[in-house]
């Protein structure tokens, strides 16, 4: 048998970027398809202020729809997915690593992939398993692949939280796509009404994405929102083709 | 001392990145982990680099000694007073 192919349903999604905080605000821009741009963060209400602390904008974006699309549920496995995680914190600690500055212990474990699923995972007490995807330019579709294999071992639920910032300055050069802030979460359950399925195949011919293109995350988005039929993305040497049937 | 109390204090709420707590909000004989003002481990380590940063003073991160100085603003203070460096 040969895997192309997922299949699940959403039970709730979320989504929080700086002025976009709201489903009706995140359907007008699927629509309008402005530039997402600003630093402003979340509030992350539900997480004590003592955790809180250690989270940077990016972190705090993910908690803000983990908690929002999640509401008080436990045991739900998480994955959390994100191309360029915590670039700035790395940055600058590097930074301070040439300049002989002691680094900051919050910052350094803050710092790796996982710390902010953990954060998550920690505050809430919970022992379900937890994700962290890095994948490039198809971080999101690994991620989905990911969290669609715990549906198929039998979990009823599974949290997808998909997050990115735009890079830090030192790494303009390699940027690929149009970055921008974003977090959005889906609570993805095994196909049932509304379906979505992802199906991959391998390298065809075509053009090379355009550096003008949104970041993979806020085209899935935007495909999700706005009820398109199909979305295809031909990166990483795949034809990834995204579609919805009911 | 006081004054000097007051300037740890300010530390700790900016380092630990401390949301809406005042240096009025820290007693200087509480113990600043676990209970009290509810510090962790990462806290004592990230402390323990602006200390070094501010005053000039290593702490071996896994002494006796240096878990007595952390017991509280108190002690903290006397530590610094007595081996501060700049």
């Amino acid at each position: 048998m040969s895997f192309k192919g997922v299949s699940f349903s959403v039970a709730s999604y979320a989504a929080w970027a700086p002025r976009v905080e709201t489903k009706d605000a995140w359907l007008a821009w699927a629509i309008e398809d402005y530039v997402i741009t600003g630093g402003v963060e979340p509030p992350v209400q539900p997480m004590s202020a003592m955790l809180r602390r250690r989270a940077g904008v990016l972190g705090k974006m993910a908690l803000e729809v983990a908690y929002q699309c999640l509401g008080g549920s436990i045991d739900v496995p998480t994955v959390f997915s994100s191309r360029h995680g915590e670039a700035s914190r790395s940055v600058d600690l590097l930074l301070d690593l040439a300049k002989g500055v002691p680094l900051s212990p919050t910052s350094f474990g803050m710092s790796v992939h996982n710390a902010t699923g953990g954060l998550f995972s920690i505050a809430r007490s919970d022992h379900a398993g937890n994700f962290a995807v890095a994948a490039g330019d198809t971080s999101v579709e690994h991620a989905v692949i990911e969290a669609c294999g715990l549906l198929n071992e039998g979990e009823p639920a599974v949290l997808l939280v998909v997050y990115d910032c735009p890079l830090p300055a030192l790494y303009f050069d390699f940027e690929d796509c149009h970055e921008q802030p974003y977090a959005w979460a889906w609570l993805m359950q095994p196909p049932a009404d509304e379906i979505v399925s992802l199906t991959w195949s391998g390298a065809l011919e075509g053009s090379p994405p355009s550096v003008n293109r949104w970041p993979a995350g806020l085209e899935v988005l935007r495909f999700y929102l706005r009820k398109d039929p199909a979305l295809e993305r031909i990166c990483d040497k795949r034809r990834w083709l995204w579609s919805r049937h009911d | 001392m006081r004054s000097y109390e007051d300037e740890i204090k300010q530390l700790i709420i900016d380092v630990l990145q401390l949301e809406d707590v005042t240096p009025a909000d820290i007693a200087s004989d509480e113990p600043l982990f676990v209970d009290g003002l509810g510090l962790d481990s990462i806290d004592a380590l990230e402390l323990g680099v602006a200390i070094q940063k501010r005053y000039g003073i290593t702490l071996s991160a896994d002494s006796e000694e240096t878990r007595r100085h952390f017991a509280s603003v108190h002690a903290l203070g006397l530590m610094i007073d007595s081996n501060r460096k700049k």
